[in-house]
């Protein structure tokens, strides 16, 4: 059964490669370039230092963002979690702004905080940092009751139970929570990039595409494909991981 | 001044407040001597688990007091009394081995000493060779016993169990009421033993004590002075068995009744 | 109790506002980058008119994105969903697809089809369809695979299987796929938008932005982010006076 799927998967793949390839005889390559032109440029970028330097930017605004979602997430999240009175208070507040969809503070951010990395950056830290937050307060929230009764008939203080029975028992949903922010937080800096930057991946898409550089434009393209998968992968394998302890 | 071991005076629980309030437990009294194996059974829902959290300390008394071994109960007090709960709730990130420890390491005793009276409990509970498997690889019944030692380890004189086997089905049942009997015999503790079983009752207890239906109240309080070890099938256990129910049932058809009014 | 948490979260909001008026009045903060919450409320009349425009163009494009994308995406869910083979072999795919940035997409389909009407829907309907398949799709895979074997054992045909159970066990993760849907397509509209379009709310949001008529952006952000939240209030009183009645 699983070669049967994996077989067909393959087909499906290099019927698409195959329908791409096809496409190029019927259509100007200012629409599709095919992958006999997209596949060597994907190699060749890498060398280019231009290239590189895009990359990094990119990079470095998303560590920086998933750094400072992460850190506040958590922190509001077990804050919350914890505090009941706050969680009553604040989490229908956090989960209105939650609803509301990120890209609609975009301009304003744009107007605070310019064409560079900063806007970007704030853009996909509020994308990543609602569900970073609204998870791990869920987690804390749905952390079986016994298993904190258990530790207080032991006579554990409010801190250990916290330290020994919260948190160990929290952590795969807080993982996964993590996982879905890093995600977002790429899409968020790619989509940052595309609609007003001046340096990055999502800037090179966006201005390879209004110069008619199609070659390029599916190669950076599918550069992005390639990282948001990894970082999905990653993450998946993170959170089953933590659960099989 | 006649001095029980563990006295219950006047115990009064209410839940919520003004309109809404929920009478759990009204001026329960009893006691219970030292080394006892002293159950306490009735209908579902009349209060017997809230007791016993009462008297562990991880609830708060309406009013009344709870005495236990001279000190008056004011909240969890680990070195006096352990307490094992009807889900093994053990910590599934932690080995078996680290779980029955676990107690000790609050109470911040040293590793080796951790180790040696951990691996002491777990033998005496049939679970030797298991120290270093996950919760998740236990049966339910492993994962019973692995909480009694648990509770064990912290040497306490009072052990209060809220229907430990109730998940459990009728044979590991049976077992587990067997090795409990031979463990309680060795460690000479002061067991309070919350069951629904009348089977369990009559098998386990000195002395039994059954709850009305709630408001929860002492409706009757029954010697057993069968020898151990005792046959599930004897004459004299299905005599206790018989008595009991003559007091329960009116007090579980109220219960049943309750219950279905409550259904909007 | 209940007072306390109100009182936290009235004053929390006043707060906020009160320190945002006192930074700008004061002259902390550039009032060309953060206008005073006075500015803001004011110029909500300046732009009425053309605001109230593009509000209902995005709603009309969203509109039809979500009929489109939620309509195509309940279906494609629901086959793929109970079709172990197909699932096996298309899940990564519709996954893959769901878990990157959409938008490194736009250019290719306004490459295709334009700036304007056409490129906005075809990119809100991509936006809206993945999730959509990918939850319902999911609802589906979860139906207790006993009412099917039990309708199966009484002689159901497919279609009866389809129409009497496995659709109507989906019935709560299509009101999922619903309530999300729209967010979605919205949020669709709005990138296709910001990104190249020459009417319509994301569009007037960028110009605005790029004019620097901050008090405008803020007044049409809140008035946008409102909309968004009274739709998400609505459709979960919705779903919960519907969920009253199936579970």
């Amino acid at each position: 059964m699983y070669h049967k799927t994996f077989v067909l998967r393959s087909l499906i793949l290099g019927f698409i490669l195959m329908m791409w390839e096809f496409s190029s005889s019927y259509i100007p390559q200012t629409f599709i370039a095919p992958p006999s032109k997209v596949f060597p440029l994907l190699l060749a970028i890498w060398i280019n230092t231009d290239f590189l330097g895009h990359l990094y930017v990119t990079f470095i605004a998303i560590l920086l963002t998933f750094g400072l979602a992460a850190v506040s997430g958590l922190l509001l999240g077990f804050a919350l979690g914890v505090w009941k009175l706050l969680r009553d208070a604040y989490e229908p507040i956090l989960s209105m702004f939650y609803a509301v969809p990120t890209v609609v503070w975009y301009p304003l951010l744009l107007l605070f905080l310019g064409l560079d990395i900063m806007s970007k950056v704030a853009f996909a830290y509020l994308l990543s940092f609602f569900p970073i937050t609204l998870t791990t307060v869920s987690a804390v929230v749905h952390v079986d009751k016994v298993l904190v009764k258990v530790a207080q008939s032991m006579g554990a203080s409010k801190l250990t139970v916290f330290y020994k029975v919260i948190i160990p028992a929290s952590l795969p949903t807080i993982l996964s929570g993590l996982g879905t922010g890093l995600a977002l937080c790429v899409t968020g800096v790619i989509v940052g990039e595309m609609l007003g930057g001046i340096r990055g991946l999502g800037v090179l898409i966006a201005s390879a595409a209004t110069l008619f550089e199609t070659a390029h434009y599916f190669a950076y393209t599918i550069v992005v494909i390639i990282i948001a998968l990894v970082v999905n992968y990653v993450g998946k394998l993170l959170e089953r991981l933590s659960r099989g302890v | 001044m006649c001095s029980h071991f563990i006295d219950v005076q006047n115990v009064t629980k209410i839940y919520g407040s003004k309109g809404n309030a929920i009478i759990a437990l009204k001026d329960v009294n009893f006691w219970v001597n030292k080394g006892e194996f002293f159950t306490i059974i009735g209908p579902s829902g009349c209060g017997k688990s809230t007791l016993l959290n009462l008297i562990a300390g991880l609830d708060k008394l309406s009013s009344g007091k709870i005495v236990l071994d001279g000190i008056e109960v004011n909240g969890p007090c680990p070195d006096r009394v352990a307490v094992v709960f009807q889900d093994p709730a053990l910590y599934n990130w932690r080995t078996l081995l680290s779980n029955v420890e676990f107690g000790l390491e609050i109470r911040g005793v040293s590793k080796r000493e951790r180790r040696e009276k951990a691996l002491k409990y777990i033998r005496l509970v049939g679970l030797a060779g298991f120290e270093d498997k996950y919760p998740i690889q236990l049966s339910g019944g492993m994962k019973q016993r692995a909480s009694i030692a648990r509770a064990l380890c912290l040497e306490t004189e009072i052990l209060l169990m809220d229907e430990p086997f109730g998940a459990l089905d009728e044979q590991t049942r049976l077992l587990l009421g067997l090795e409990l009997t031979r463990i309680w015999e060795e460690t000479k503790k002061t067991i309070i033993f919350v069951t629904h079983s009348l089977l369990e009752a009559a098998l386990l207890s000195d002395r039994i004590l059954i709850m009305s239906a709630r408001p929860g109240r002492v409706k009757n309080i029954v010697d057993v002075d069968i020898p151990r070890p005792r046959d599930p099938n004897s004459r004299e256990v299905n005599s206790i068995k018989a008595t009991i129910w003559e007091e329960i049932k009116d007090e579980a058809r109220k219960m049943m009744e309750a219950s279905l009014q409550i259904v909007p | 109790m209940q007072t306390r948490v109100l009182l936290i979260q009235v004053g929390t909001i006043i707060a906020v506002i009160v320190l945002w008026e006192v930074l700008v009045s004061g002259g902390f903060a550039d009032p060309l980058f953060l206008p005073s919450p006075s500015t803001i409320i004011s110029s909500f009349s300046k732009i009425q008119n053309v605001a109230l425009n593009s509000l209902l163009e995005t709603f009309f494009k969203t509109l039809i994105a979500f009929s489109i994308g939620a309509g195509l995406g309940i279906l494609i869910g629901i086959v793929i969903g109970s079709r172990p083979l197909l699932h096996e072999v298309l899940h990564p795919y519709v996954f893959g697809l769901y878990s990157i940035p959409r938008i490194i997409f736009l250019p290719l389909i306004v490459l295709f089809l334009g700036i304007g009407f056409n490129s906005n829907i075809f990119y809100a309907v991509l936006h809206t369809i993945l999730p959509v398949i990918m939850i319902v799709e999911g609802g589906v895979r979860n139906i207790d695979k006993r009412l099917i074997l039990y309708a199966f054992s009484l002689g159901a045909t497919r279609k009866q299987l389809y129409s009497k159970v496995i659709i109507p066990a989906a019935i709560p993760s299509i009101m999922a796929a619903l309530r999300l849907g729209i967010i979605f397509s919205l949020l669709g509209t709005l990138i296709a938008e910001m990104y190249l379009s020459l009417s319509g709310v994301g569009f007037l949001m960028q110009k605005l932005s790029y004019a620097f008529k901050s008090a405008e952006v803020f007044a049409l952000t809140v008035v946008v982010a409102s909309l968004a939240i009274v739709i998400v209030l609505v459709l979960s009183e919705i779903n919960k006076k519907v969920g009253e009645k199936w579970l």
